[in-house]
């Protein structure tokens, strides 16, 4: 990393972490003038939220800072770009019949700050995610859970996509997933992201951005 | 040598060693598959729910018996509305609070006869009476710090507690009166003790100072009711609160799933009795042998010289959990 880069993160890191939305518009605008937009989110934003992550995962970082970096980054890039469309996305994610949005907030920050398409599909239970999935063509199905009940019933999600010869990969993630390294395997998922960064990294190695 | 489930807990809480392990169950979903009744039904139906946990303690003899029907009740008894599953928890479905103007319509609910809280109420004097010199019924309150994620939503709250101040400590001290009326509440109908449930009081969900800001109060005065309390943190980590609880004169703390064991047990040594941890996502696929195994690992982690109490990490079996491995947990803690 330049001494260039270094500054700008550093100086972006302080100011999300200290919920500065003036200090992290300054500081967007400083990376921007040096780095371009692109720069700025694959330089500064996407490393500052992937440290953060690897923060909370050590202990050493709450999920509100973690969740607060992600929303004043979503603030600050919406305001130097347009948003990513989800017209062409194949990339979708949904909560599964539960009501806990967090997780999946989460991960759709950091699909955006990464600029990959994705469509928010909401709440859905397991046929209709199934059939969202195979009438939006989707290349790759998120599902964010928070309750056991949710992420044992991806197992009816993969049934339901058998059942209608859909393609579709599914990658899930949340407390359950964390807490049972076994389970996403399990209920027949193709993938499992630990936190967001994790997710957005299968979703990109998956579609070769990466 | 000590025998009855009153003596064992006392004896483990006075960091001595008790005669076998003492054990907390929360069987608020097992009641349903125990039952075979339909969760949602057995849920809004006091008696039915009372006769199922004198059934599972007949079954199982745990020392210290959970009242609780389900937390949304709290929200929903200041008029959200409340999703019910059939192999899980209800869960919040509507929010009620957005501004601080919500919050001062937000219409105090009457406790003593709102549905959810009296009806949890008569299953707390219901148990008291069933279990009687048997086990210990624990209470539970959702504290202030965590609370308002029902009234408000995850997001929202989060975003309040860290960029609004003000709003927060309004939320709070609105929350942090309910919470210790319902708990007195819950008191006076019978229970022995007070799970104070606050999971947001981890450093896990939110930085320390936070944490001490909001959740110290209301844990102090929730101590000052005069029953034993625990502070659970429903799977969360709890070394960075080890001494928000020791401070206040907590009993009993969680232990959180991803706690470094030693880390914890060395910090909580003679000042706080710790209450875990066995996984309920993995105790869904455990075998007997290994639901024991991990009981025994825990109790070698933290109860070595007393001071622990075991019960699951999140606050709940669940559903999914099949009842004979509790049969398993059971027999293998009392042959320890």
């Amino acid at each position: 990393m330049t001494q260039l880069n270094q500054a700008h993160r550093a100086a972006w890191s302080l100011a999300v972490r200290n919920i500065d939305l003036p200090a992290a518009g300054a500081a967007a605008a400083a990376a921007v003038a040096d780095l371009g937009v692109t720069g700025f989110g694959d330089q500064i934003i996407t490393p500052v939220l992937e440290a953060i992550g690897a923060e909370w995962e050590a202990g050493e970082a709450s999920l509100a800072e973690v969740y607060m970096t992600g929303r004043i980054s979503q603030e600050v890039l919406a305001t130097l770009v347009e948003p990513v469309t989800d017209a062409e996305a194949t990339v979708g994610i949904a909560l599964l019949d539960d009501h806990h949005g967090l997780g999946k907030t989460l991960v759709l920050t950091a699909l955006q700050v990464a600029r990959v398409p994705v469509v928010d599909l909401g709440t859905l239970g397991a046929r209709e995610l199934a059939e969202a999935a195979r009438d939006r063509g989707l290349e790759y199905l998120l599902i964010s859970t928070l309750m056991l009940r949710s992420a044992l019933r991806v197992r009816d999600v993969i049934d339901h996509l058998g059942a209608l010869d859909c393609p579709t990969r599914v990658i899930v993630g949340g407390a359950p997933f964390r807490m049972d390294p076994t389970l996403w395997q399990r209920v027949g998922a193709h993938g499992c992201g630990v936190d967001a960064s994790a997710a957005v990294s299968l979703v990109q190695a998956a579609r070769g951005d990466a | 040598m000590t025998r009855s489930s009153i003596a064992r807990v006392r004896t483990s809480l006075g960091f001595e060693v008790p005669d076998v392990p003492p054990l907390v169950l929360s069987l608020a979903l097992q009641a349903g598959r125990t039952t075979g009744r339909p969760l949602p039904q057995l849920l809004r139906d006091p008696g039915a729910f009372a006769d199922a946990q004198r059934h599972m303690h007949d079954r199982w003899q745990h020392d210290i018996a959970v009242s609780m029907r389900y937390a949304a009740a709290e929200a929903e008894a200041f008029g959200a509305e409340v999703a019910f599953y059939d192999e899980g928890p209800p869960n919040v479905a509507s929010l009620l609070v957005r501004t601080p103007a919500d919050l001062a319509r937000l219409p105090d609910p009457d406790i003593e006869t709102a549905p959810p809280l009296a009806g949890t109420l008569e299953v707390v004097s219901r148990m008291k009476a069933d279990l009687a010199g048997r086990a210990l019924v624990a209470a539970v309150a959702v504290g202030p710090l965590s609370g308002p994620v029902m009234w408000m939503g995850m997001e929202r709250w989060l975003t309040t507690l860290m960029s609004r101040p003000d709003f927060a400590e309004q939320v709070v001290a609105r929350y942090r009166a309910f919470a210790l009326a319902w708990a007195r509440a819950q008191l006076a109908a019978g229970a022995d003790a007070l799970i104070w449930f606050e999971p947001l009081a981890s450093t896990e969900m939110l930085p320390l100072q936070v944490v001490h800001t909001h959740a110290a109060p209301a844990l102090r005065a929730a101590v000052g009711l005069g029953a034993p309390v625990c502070l659970h943190l429903a799977s969360a980590r709890a070394l960075d609160t080890v001494e928000l609880a020791v401070d206040a004169g907590v009993a009993l703390l969680s232990v959180g799933t991803l706690d470094d064991p030693t880390a914890l047990a060395r910090a909580a040594a003679g000042r706080v009795a710790l209450l875990g941890a066995l996984d309920g996502v993995s105790m869904v696929r455990w075998t007997g042998d290994e639901v024991v195994a991990a009981a025994r690992r825990d109790v070698a982690h933290f109860g070595a010289s007393g001071g622990h109490v075991i019960c699951d990490a999140h606050g709940e079996i669940p559903f999914q959990v099949d009842p004979s491995l509790l049969d398993s947990l059971v027999a293998g803690l009392r042959g320890l």
